[in-house]
């Protein structure tokens, strides 16, 4: 009897700790004081806190209003499948909504409408208004024609070029000492430097030889002549298949003379795997191009074990003493043509869900005015980089009236520091405003000047990428049966035709990729083509 | 030699005119009870006078009962947004609600690729259990055979940890050994080769589990009763033919049991692992039902209506492969689930 | 047979016994030793991985023994104040929500292997249907939310109560594992349905219930998914949660990945042996008692 009443003792002493415990951890960890605004952001634990982030301080000062920053790690906010029933919060920052929930939370009246509170937000209305820059507002409106998030636009005319060539003018030169250079390349030793022009027949040979000789330096088991990540929106295939004379990219979907077109159709493109296919039979591309992350990518690039790679930057692939090691080439020449070819990516500059408003909000005009903020320049590029007080810009303008970035953070290197101190988020950097009023950063800079440099020029004549299109919920439901699938397909028939010990003849092509997905084919281009239509009628009726 | 499966089914003939009673009683509860009373009212005596005498078994069942009750029943009008075009923040039940039919089973039915996926999703199931079924019971039996106590404790450790490596680790490490360059690749890269995924799955899947698994075959083991194992030394009976004749009948109802709910899990692969090791070259085989759903409703924009009614028709097929298990089984083994 | 001649069979069985006894164990210790050599390397793998420069390993330059071996990843995670708070919290959880497992799922398992159950068969369906059909995670949640469990670490204990699957698994035990005479002999002295239960069928059930406590308190033990879902407190993480969250912190966007890449390699392999190795430290406690109480073969 004894051993029962102090086992129940315990039980009931224990049961009471973990309760009381529990039930502490049920108390908010929010601030307890009044604040005008509370607003959920989604941040990792490394991020600085918002509240004491320089630039909130002096939006709180400049505006007279007191936001209170509580926070969702990634990890949290993606698990949380109704963010807006959080209690108390009365805007999340870095939402990221898809377009869909946007419209159901707006039109279920759980977000604010914010085009109704325009005359509370004179920045972003004039951003609206603006004749010449109607694709905004077409990219952010929703099926029912409201606005229901505050935009991210960042226009550095990057994002559209991501893969550009680089070669590893070490290996050339190791190469011409050698006196081994394939015979159909006549190359000097001061030829090898950024913008180099080879014909793609010559670039094989090299990465042949590449492939065939020993190169000191490199572990020959690690060597690779070629590195790419398939399918990545960065650094992918596409640029290799564009020189060939199709305007590829990873969707394979571009805008050809006004008509939505897919390029697996075109003949060229079914030229350029099978070319591929002979290099990677012959050892040119490793079968990791296919199987790696970028992450792994990345990390392999980095003791310089590529001869050549694609990617929109070399500074984040090589480590910095084998930086200088890699040349900028211009896109391939085609041998037949002599003409070289950029691809160009469907990869949008203006990213709609950046912020949303509760409808629960008590007073929606404060804090939309407190946001409207946000996109004025100079706040937008200290929203970016960190605040003037805190070093990322220089206190005061260049010659031209320009606000510079500052690199000059003490230990901490740009990249941390942004990473740290910037909350990004909402911002309006156009074109424009790169033009005029800010200095991109440096890196951003470099990545520009080698584009309009090399790349830009090449651009195939009457193409344009596909911009942020508005689908009707019909034509959602055909995207929805048909693109997945078609995806898949392609890039299985693509990835094997490339891999396959014999090269892939064009009855298969013709049979096993374009006609088993006939329809599907048809059914994406058709839907995509009514979208951008209208699209298009009504950007010109806004201008 | 008597195994323990003949001696409780001697203490079942004896105890046969209750047992015949209680089946009875528990038949007439569920069937419709106003038929049952007419044609045998006994019957329906027997199972009050029981109920009287022993229902207070009831008491044990009652807080699981109730606790499922209210977390796995009070949700399940989920399964409603099978017929919904629903969107997060709409509500199930209300005023919002769109009713779409059967619009979303249409809208999965109808994908081009789905034959391929089904197919996908049988195989890869269908290999995993044929594989991984029996490894952990041939396991279970060898362990338990051996003599030395510690040789058979550290190798149980050692083959169950495993089972606590993440899958992302788990996948990290696949690559590193079978992708591109991997140490036991050979020169090629398993993970882009179509026909190259199933093993490797599998492969890794039974890595990762089998020791597991064999927790509670172990378990049962370690209760049989010693003094058969004597008996039948006494008879001839080598250690081998001893795991046939008195270890394989002492766990022969849990591996039975486990058998069935596993043929009734049959369809249902989970999609990290799959959607971890999906590359663009091994597509054709790796993209099953759960993954594409997956890429398809959560990735995508389309779905919960899509995703549940997926799940939906799932649950069907799993539910179908039970029955036929379970009836299987009664037939071949007379052991039922219920 | 009576002893002595039970003793003369013996003998006389023994030659040919013992040698294809000694076949059998000859095979069975290749099949074993062949199994653990497969399970092995990629466990050293995880160990050196973790002791070793994470460059060689994301390069793949880590084979047979560590390379450059640095304890950084032990060091950054053993510093953290909330990698101990989170060990205390899962803790916690896995003992107070275990127990609250065993005490659902030890009963409705003996009550569902008694044919005089009454309702048996509605029962029993009603608790197959769950194993097969749920509403999903939006009611769930939802339920919780009403239940006020929503952003309540109580969740943590109470969530998963009852895996019908074990519940199944104790059936199935129970229906074969207990002597049928003890049940009769306790009827005869007249015990109730609950002195049955406590006095006879509970002390030879030890190894069903290690079992099941084992099963669930690494569903507990592992479990990090519900901390994030039901939005709880970050000082009432789990310590699985806030190994995730340092994981996912270093997943950096743009310019800085690959710092954070060599962090997150790290992370990933030393954060298996941290989680894992108490677990592989308690298992041979639980399993001592897999043998026990079960007297099957004292009632022949």
């Amino acid at each position: 009897m004894k051993k029962i009443i102090i086992a129940v003792v315990a039980v009931v002493l224990w049961l009471a700790a973990v309760i009381g415990y529990t039930v502490a951890g049920t108390a908010s960890d929010g601030d307890d004081g009044e604040h005008d605004f509370i607003v959920l952001t989604v941040k990792e634990e490394t991020v600085k806190d918002y509240n004491t982030m320089p630039v909130f301080t002096e939006l709180a000062r400049m505006t007279g209003k007191d936001v209170y920053w509580t926070y969702n790690t990634s990890n949290q906010y993606s698990n949380n499948i109704d963010p807006i029933s959080i209690k108390g919060i009365d805007a999340i920052y870095h939402a990221g909504f898809s377009n869909l929930k946007l419209y159901n939370y707006g039109r279920r009246g759980k977000i604010v409408a914010i085009d109704e509170y325009l005359d509370s937000m004179p920045n972003f209305k004039r951003i609206l208004e603006n004749p010449l820059r109607q694709d905004i507002r077409q990219a952010l409106e929703s099926p029912d024609g409201h606005i229901y998030s505050l935009p991210r636009i960042e226009e550095m005319g990057l994002k559209a070029y991501p893969n550009i060539l680089f070669l590893n003018k070490e290996w050339v030169k190791q190469l011409i000492d050698k006196d081994d250079l394939p015979a159909s390349v006549n190359l000097q030793e001061e030829d090898l430097k950024d913008g180099l022009k080879l014909k793609r027949s010559e670039f094989k040979a090299i990465l042949q030889k590449f492939c065939d000789t020993d190169i000191s330096g490199v572990d020959s088991k690690n060597k690779v002549p070629l590195a790419f990540v398939s399918g990545n929106w960065q650094g992918n295939e596409s640029d290799l298949i564009a020189s060939f004379g199709v305007p590829e990219n990873r969707e394979h979907k571009t805008v050809e003379n006004g008509k939505i077109t897919f390029t697996i159709e075109n003949e060229n493109w079914f030229n350029a795997i099978a070319e591929m296919n002979d290099w990677y039979n012959r050892g040119l591309i490793r079968s990791s191009a296919f199987s790696q992350t970028q992450d792994e990518f990345l990390a392999k690039g980095q003791d310089g074990r590529y001869g050549a790679f694609y990617w929109w930057e070399k500074e984040t692939v090589v480590a910095k003493d084998k930086q200088n090691d890699y040349i900028v080439l211009q896109p391939l020449v085609d041998d037949v043509t002599g003409k070289q070819y950029a691809g160009v990516s469907n990869e949008q500059e203006i990213e709609k869900s950046e912020c949303v408003i509760l409808s629960s909000c008590k007073d929606i005009k404060g804090l939309l005015g407190y946001f409207d903020k946000f996109f004025e320049p100079e706040i937008s590029a200290q929203l970016n980089y960190g605040l003037i007080a805190s070093g990322a810009f220089k206190s005061q303008k260049d010659e031209n009236g320009k606000l510079v970035p500052n690199d000059d953070h003490g230990n901490q290197s740009t990249d941390d520091f942004r990473m740290k101190n910037a909350p990004y988020g909402v911002v309006y950097l156009t074109a424009e405003e790169w033009e005029n009023n800010i200095e991109m950063e440096p890196r951003a800079k470099l990545r520009l000047e080698r584009l309009e440099k090399w790349v830009k020029a090449h651009t195939f004549e009457n193409v344009k990428p596909i911009p942020n299109l508005n689908y009707t919920k019909e034509q959602l439901d055909v995207l929805n049966m048909y693109e997945s699938s078609l995806g898949n397909n392609i890039s299985a028939w693509m990835t094997n035709s490339i891999t396959a010990p014999t090269k892939p003849s064009k009855s298969d092509w013709l049979n096993n990729l374009l006609k088993t997905n006939r329809k599907s084919i048809d059914e994406v281009k058709r839907v995509n083509q009514e979208a951008y239509d209208s699209y298009l009628s009504k950007i010109s009726a806004g201008s | 030699m008597k195994s323990l499966n003949g001696a409780s089914a001697e203490a079942v003939e004896n105890d046969l005119l209750i047992e015949q009673a209680y089946e009875a009683m528990s038949e007439g509860s569920t069937g419709d009870g106003e038929v049952v009373n007419k044609k045998a009212p006994d019957k329906w005596e027997k199972w009050k006078n029981n109920f009287k005498r022993r229902g207070w078994i009831l008491l044990f069942i009652i807080p699981a009962l109730l606790y499922v009750l209210l977390f796995c029943y009070v949700p399940m009008y989920g399964i409603l947004v099978a017929f919904q075009d629903y969107g997060v923040g709409d509500p199930i039940l209300g005023a919002g609600t769109v009713w779409v039919g059967f619009d979303n089973f249409t809208a999965f039915f109808s994908n081009p690729n789905f034959g391929d996926y089904f197919v996908n999703t049988f195989l890869l199931c269908f290999l995993g259990f044929i594989v991984g079924f029996p490894l952990p019971v041939i396991v279970a039996l060898l362990l338990n055979s051996l003599r030395s106590k510690k040789v058979k404790k550290g190798l149980q450790i050692l083959y169950y940890a495993p089972h606590f490596i993440s899958l992302v680790v788990m996948v990290g490490m696949l690559k590193l050994f079978f992708g591109a360059d991997g140490l036991f690749a050979g020169g090629s890269d398993f993970f882009i080769k179509p026909e190259a995924f199933r093993p490797l799955f599998i492969f890794s899947g039974n890595w990762q589990d089998f020791g597991w698994s064999a927790i509670i075959y172990l378990a049962a083991l370690s209760g049989v009763d010693p003094a058969l194992h004597e008996a039948a030394k006494v008879d001839g009976a080598s250690r081998f033919r001893r795991i046939f004749s008195v270890d394989l009948p002492a766990i022969a109802p849990t591996v039975i049991m486990l058998m069935i709910l596993s043929i009734g899990n049959l369809m249902s692969c989970g999609y990290e692992k799959v959607l971890l090791m999906q590359t663009p070259g091994n597509l054709p085989t790796s993209e099953i039902l759960s993954s594409y759903v997956y890429n398809f409703g959560l990735k995508g924009d389309a779905g919960y209506g899509v995703g549940t009614a997926a799940g939906l028709f799932n649950s069907v097929i799993n539910v179908a492969l039970l029955v036929i298990a379970n009836f299987t089984s009664k037939k071949l083994a007379n052991q039922s689930m219920w | 047979m009576d002893k002595q001649e039970l003793k003369a069979l013996k003998k006389k069985n023994k030659i040919k016994e013992s040698r294809t006894d000694y076949v059998y164990y000859a095979i069975c210790g290749i099949i074993l030793f062949l199994l653990a050599v497969v399970i092995i390397y990629p466990l050293y793998y995880i160990v050196i991985a973790s002791v070793s420069d994470p460059d060689a390993v994301l390069t793949g330059g880590v084979w047979l023994y560590p390379v450059k071996v640095t304890f950084s990843g032990y060091a950054n995670l053993f510093t953290r104040n909330d990698v101990w708070r989170g060990y205390f919290n899962t803790l916690v959880y896995t003992v107070t929500g275990t127990a609250f497992n065993i005490v659902l799922t030890i009963p409705a398992g003996w009550a569902l292997s008694r044919d005089y159950l009454p309702f048996r068969k509605l029962i029993m369906t009603l608790l197959i249907i769950t194993m097969f059909f749920g509403g999903g995670l939006v009611p769930y949640v939802v339920l919780c939310q009403a239940l006020g469990l929503y952003q309540n670490p109580l969740i943590l204990i109470i969530g998963g109560g009852v895996s019908v699957y074990n519940v199944f698994m104790c059936k199935s035990f129970f229906q074969t594992n207990v002597p049928k005479e003890v049940l009769e002999a306790g009827q005869i002295d007249g015990a109730g349905e609950i002195r049955t239960f406590f006095d006879l069928v509970l002390p030879v059930a030890k190894s069903i219930i290690s079992v099941m406590v084992l099963f669930y308190a690494v569903g507990h033990w592992n479990n990090y998914i519900d901390a994030f879902i039901f939005d709880i407190n970050r000082n009432f993480y789990p310590l699985q949660a806030v190994l995730k969250e340092l994981l996912e912190a270093t997943s950096g966007e743009g310019d800085v990945v690959l710092e954070q890449m060599r962090m997150a390699t790290q992370i990933k392999f030393t954060s298996i042996i941290v989680a894992t190795v108490p677990i592989l430290v308690v298992y041979p406690m639980i399993e001592k008692h897999f043998g026990q109480g079960v007297l099957v073969g004292s009632f022949k």
